[in-house]
């Protein structure tokens, strides 16, 4: 299984750094369907991956969508004084990489 | 004053779907135009794909097609002030037949999770920014469009901000006379560097109270 995430939302401060983050873990696979009559093969998404699923998440901060649903929070104390999307990127796959059981993407090791 | 990037959701959604809407091949320009349903609605694309068009193809066939992207932005407070916003999209090839823009708009697709065919006439005409010039836009770059007062106020302090895209000859019902479109990343593509976003410059409501308060005690 392969796992990645997406931001919800980056928040900055006045000076630019990040203060805060709400990201959403994701766990798929590399399969192949047919998109607009043309076979493609790439990663599709499966399933959302919340405190139950990552374990070394649990107890962390979160915060609830629109929908209800929790989404994990990161905030400076975590990820230090930063303020671009790559230093914060970065930070995320580092966290990708705590998950034993899945492999994160290409793009996010 | 803080600023909140925001993003679409990804497939399978519960918050916010980014994706497009399409008329295609129609061979007259105002039924294609003015129908209340398109042929196709994606939206769980990942990479480069045409959602914005306004085109007229070989054998004088016609497709029209407009971009949703919904941002939930339940996180900022209800009673902060917005100052400021910034719609940005990765564009990547540019075809402009008949010197036609981009226009921001916003969007009333039936669900927030999911787009069908019948939100074709779900894309608004009302314009969220200045336009910007399919011949001022760089391929493979974010393109950044500053939101107008009218769209400030469509950033919702409580739910999703529902925006979008047309072309300006699309909202004009100008029939072209070749090929205009532009394709784009949308949210499903992997990774986190080419996805739709919307940046809010806001105020946070405590803190206008404290200056609010602060201005009270000294008197300015």
């Amino acid at each position: 299984m392969k796992t990645d995430y997406k931001f919800w939302y980056v928040s900055r401060a006045d000076d630019g750094h990040i203060t805060e983050c709400a990201i959403r873990f994701y766990e798929g696979d590399i399969t192949t369907e047919i998109e607009n009559g043309v076979s493609i093969t790439r990663y599709r998404r499966t399933k959302r991956l919340g405190e139950d699923n990552l374990p070394h998440f649990k107890g962390r901060k979160s915060r609830k969508e629109a929908s209800g649903t929790d989404t994990v929070i990161f905030t400076s104390k975590d990820f230090g004084n930063i303020k671009t999307d790559d230093e914060l990127r970065l930070f995320l796959n580092s966290q990708l990489k705590k998950d034993a059981s899945r492999t994160p993407i290409d793009e996010q090791k | 004053m803080p600023v909140t990037t925001f993003y679409p959701q990804v497939d399978p959604e519960t918050t916010s779907v980014d994706g497009r809407v399409l008329n295609e091949e129609g061979a007259v320009y105002a039924t294609v135009q003015g129908a209340a349903a398109g042929t196709a609605a994606p939206s769980a694309e990942a990479g480069e794909v045409y959602a914005l068009q306004n085109t007229k193809t070989a054998g004088a066939v016609f497709t029209v097609g407009r971009a949703f992207t919904l941002f939930d932005t339940s996180s900022l407070n209800n009673g902060d002030t917005v100052s400021a916003a910034t719609y940005s999209i990765w564009f990547v090839v540019i075809n402009n037949a008949d010197t036609d823009s981009v226009s921001v708009i916003t969007t009333s697709p039936a669900s927030n999770t999911n787009l069908v065919t019948d939100d074709f006439d779900q894309a608004g005409t009302t314009k969220q920014a200045t336009d910007v010039a399919l011949s001022a836009i760089t391929g493979n770059q974010y393109t950044d469009i500053a939101l107008n007062s009218t769209g400030l106020t469509n950033v919702s302090l409580t739910g999703i901000s529902k925006f979008g895209m047309r072309t300006a000859k699309d909202i004009a019902a100008t029939q072209p006379t070749g090929v205009n479109n532009i394709s784009q990343m949308f949210a499903d593509t992997a990774g986190t560097a080419n996805d739709p976003k919307l940046a809010v410059t806001h105020s946070l409501a405590l803190e206008t109270s404290v200056k609010s308060i602060t201005s009270l005690l000294l008197g300015v």
